[in-house]
Formats: structure tokens, sequence, C-alpha cells
């Protein structure tokens, strides 16, 4: 529906329907208690305006916050199983296929049929197999798609790639576009999965973001590092052990904290940041290569308080292992109690 | 329950706004029911509506409607706080699911206009940001077009079909699944 929304913007001043003499805000409002997407879509047929306002995209963000999506069909061992006649989602499922859904995930790495759906939400599936030589199922290589556009992106990891972990939730930023990203979430409690946070626009100049704790269970953070700042965003995530509410998912991410930027030249020598590697409770590890005035290089390991967005040097290497860093934390003794 | 409140809150309620519509009509309402107007409490909050509230976006026929909405909706609300503090009466509890049907019976009563009347009740109770006031008439309307045809909907609406054939094909194309 998207396609075309452009097109009909950039006719000047199409002639305004005289009746209803609404401004758009008031036709979101309408659409807004519209039945559902079938509603939706026979009122955007009805004129340039109601196009226009019913196929922009933060209409169409509340409008799919407030409206339950349509059953379209369902996934087992066998593939996906369109929802047939009388089913109300019938025509909408036969619509997926004329779209040319890819329901066999044909195109991930062989071998396919060691791929199986553990879960699907908000139109994803995310799909798992065991990493071959891995001990006991331990370590899994984990996808997720999108049947529907399948030439969209489609993300591919395993355990061990770049990722963010807080309140027993694993993190993945997912950048559609440069106005439009969100954060995918595996729920490792529940083994589900979530896609349904938005995110605030991304940094200038290549900064890069990564998702923390920010403090007491129930906050999440968002870091954000570019030339200006180390900014902390905040939000609720979730009360106790229930999923994201609906209170929730309307919040949006507060600034928290702001920090000077990660330096460019400290002690006369340049440096270069890298992604934050790995978070350990209110501790992130960030890593920074430093280039010596007698060329050469060394290796800074810092970490950042994100309680009070203090970089400390924790370690200097002169090579590094910049993916796998793990950092450790742990009262020292008397005051640990063992771990097992 | 009229009387649950503390007595702070009566005076509130007894306190007097005038509004005045654009044809120059003047009304004079309780500050419980003006307030359901949020436009209307940040006027009150920042201490400029004497001399009334001027609102040149409303005529007097349509205030009177609104009027008629939040003086019946306000009484609601205390209705509502009233019974919170006698929760555990079940008496209470029984008032109000009865006077929540009332209150629902009115609503539908109150949208028994014509449309060129809902529409101004729309217009104005976005200007004056009437929360309940807006759901219930955005509400009529979608309701309306619940299941119609674009042609359908042009028509119970004077709406201009101002796409071009090939917007309309390609929207058709697109939404397929929403004509079967």
């Amino acid at each position: 529906m998207t396609a075309t929304a452009s097109a009909a913007r950039r006719r000047i001043a199409a002639a305004p329907a005289a009746d209803p003499p609404f401004p758009d805000e008031i036709l979101e409002e309408i659409f807004l208690r519209l039945g559902g997407a079938a509603d939706l879509a026979r009122a955007a047929a009805a004129c340039a305006s109601f196009r226009r306002v019913a196929t922009a995209r933060p209409f169409l963000r509340r409008f799919r916050s407030l409206h339950a999506p349509p059953v379209l069909g369902f996934l087992d061992i066998h593939g996906f199983h369109p929802a047939a006649p009388p089913h109300s989602s019938a025509p909408a499922a036969a619509a997926l296929a004329r779209a040319a859904a890819d329901f066999t995930f044909s195109y991930l790495p062989e071998p396919s049929r060691r791929w199986s759906v553990v879960d699907a939400r908000d139109g994803l599936v995310l799909l798992s197999r065991p990493i071959a030589g891995a001990g006991a199922g331990a370590f899994a290589d984990l996808v997720v798609c999108d049947p529907l556009y399948r030439r969209k992106p489609v993300m591919l990891f395993s355990w061990a790639s770049n990722r963010s972990y807080a309140h027993g939730c694993f993190y993945w930023i997912v950048d559609y576009s440069t106005d439009d990203s969100y954060l995918l979430v595996l729920d490792t409690r529940e083994m589900k999965l979530f896609a349904t946070i938005d995110l605030p626009l991304r940094p200038p100049n290549n900064g890069v973001r990564t998702i923390v704790e920010a403090g007491e269970e129930g906050m999440l953070g968002l870091l954000t590092f570019d030339a200006s700042a180390i900014r902390l965003f905040r939000r609720t995530w979730r009360k106790n052990n229930a999923s994201v509410d609906a209170a929730a998912e309307e919040e949006e991410w507060q600034p928290y904290k702001t920090a000077a930027p990660l330096p460019r030249k400290l002690n006369g020598n340049y440096y270069d940041w890298y992604r934050p590697s790995c978070a350990a409770g209110v501790y992130l590890l960030v890593l920074g290569r430093e280039s010596l005035r007698n060329s050469g290089c060394s290796w800074q390991y810092y970490t950042l308080d994100l309680r009070t967005l203090l970089l400390e040097r924790l370690f200097v290497l002169d090579s590094a292992v910049i993916s796998s860093s793990q950092l450790y934390s742990r009262f020292p003794p008397p005051f640990a109690p063992p771990g097992l | 329950m009229a009387s649950a409140g503390s007595g702070d809150e009566k005076a509130a309620a007894a306190a007097m706004i005038t509004l005045i519509s654009s044809d120059n009509e003047k009304f004079e309402v309780t500050e419980a029911t003006a307030t359901l107007s949020q436009t209307i409490r940040h006027m009150i909050e920042d201490g400029c509506t004497d001399g009334g509230v001027p609102l040149p976006n409303v005529t007097s026929k349509i205030l009177a409607r609104v009027i008629e909405y939040c003086k019946k909706h306000a009484t609601a609300a205390a209705g509502e706080e009233g019974s919170s503090s006698s929760f555990s009466d079940a008496a209470f509890l029984e008032v109000d699911r009865a006077f929540l049907e009332e209150l629902e019976e009115f609503d539908d009563a109150f949208l028994e206009v014509d449309r060129a009347t809902l529409f101004d009740l729309i217009l104005a109770a976005n200007y004056l940001d009437i929360k309940g006031l807006l759901n219930l008439t955005c509400q009529k309307v979608a309701d309306s077009v619940k299941g119609k045809t674009p042609e359908q909907i042009r028509e119970m609406y004077n709406i201009v079909n101002d796409l071009t054939p090939e917007e309309e094909a390609e929207i058709r194309r697109e939404t397929q699944w929403a004509f079967e």
C-alpha cells in the first residue's frame, strides 16, 4: 500500500474533499477505530487524502498497535498452512501466496531440513538448528525470517554473534532503513520472540547503539555513542515476569544520562573505538584501539559504568580478540558465595 | 455518592466558568464540567479564565451539545470516585452498573444527530480536547463505514474521488484481499 503513497503526496494540493472537512489528525482518529485492515484498505481507496492518511507510516504503526493482526494460517513441520475459506482471513491468506511468501525457507543455508521453527511473532519466524559439533545442543544457530519479504533483511546469527543481553532477554538492533529501526527481543525464559520495540533515530556519523540494563529490573536502557556524546536512554520494559504490556508499549525512550563522547585523542595518541561487545550488569566492555606515535598500536579495554557513564581503563593488550570478550563480574572473597 | 467528596472537592465543583461561543453566547458551567476539556483545564491551571473563556471555533448550537455531554459525564466521573471509596459495598456496585447503562443510553441518544452536527461535534471535541467525546463521535463515523465499499463510503460522505484511474487500480491490486 505504501508504494504510491509518495505519489499521492506529490500531487500538489489535491482538491480537498469538501465533506468531511477533517484535518488529517481527525481522519487518523476515525481510521484508528475502524474494524480492521480490510476496512482501512477500502477507506483508503475512497479518495487521495484518505489514502495519504491511511498509508502514512506513523499512522500504520499506531493502527497496528491497536489492532490484532489477522491469523493467516499456521506453521508446523510440514510447512505453512494458509487459512482456508470460510475463515474470514482466507482472502488475506491467499494474498500471501500471490505475494510469493516463502514459508519453505528455501533460502536458508544448507542443510535446510535441519532448521526448525521455534516461534512466530509479528509476522516473523524464528528458526533454529543445532550447531554441528557443538556439545549436546547447548548452542544453536538462530535465524529470523520474514516469509513475506524474503528479499528484505534476513538476520543470521548464532549465540556468539553480536547481541546484547539484559533482564533475561537477548536483543538485536535491526535497522530497516535510515529512519526506521526496531529492537528484536528474544526472551530466554519463555523462548519467545518480540519485534515490537521502536528505537529512536540512529545517532549520526555511524554512531552505535547497544541495549543495556538501566538500573532496576523493569527498566531497559539504550546506550548510544557518537562523536558528540554518550547518551543513555531508558524506558519501562516489563513488570515482574509479565510480557510486554500495552502500557509499556506506549512508552517512549526517555533521555536518562549524558556524558562526554569517547575521546578521539588521549594522552597525545589517537583512538578508534569499537562497538561495545558485552555487558555484565551495570558494566559495558568498550574496546579502543590506540595508535601510538611510533607507529604500532595497543588495544585498550575499558569499562563503562552505566550508572555514572564513567569510562575506566580495564586492561591493555598488544592484540585483541574483538568479538568474543566477556566481562566477568563478581564480588571478591569473602563476599562472593560459591556459584556451584 | 455525591457527598463523598472532601470539602476541597466540593469547593472546586461549585466554582463556575463562563464559556463564550463563536456567536457570543455565554454558558455558565461548573469547573467539574468544564475540565472534561483538557484545553479548558489548562486554561484554568494557567489562571486565564477570568472574564470567560472565548471559544471562537465552536458555535452556540454545538457548544450547548458539548456541555450537555460534559455535564452528564462529569456526574459519572464524580459517581465513580464516590463508589471507589465504598468498594466493598455491593449496593454501590449495583448502582454503578445501573449508572453505566444509563450513561451508555445517553451516549447512544446523544449520537442521534445529522451528519453535519456529528462532524461539528468531532471538530469541537478535537479542539477542546475532550477524549471521551472524540472517541464517541469518531467511533460513530468509523462504525458507519464498516464493511462498506469505497463507492459506498464516497456516497455516504459526499467524497469526491480524486484518485487517478491508475492509482485506484493500483490500490485495488495491492489490497485485493480487502475486496473479496
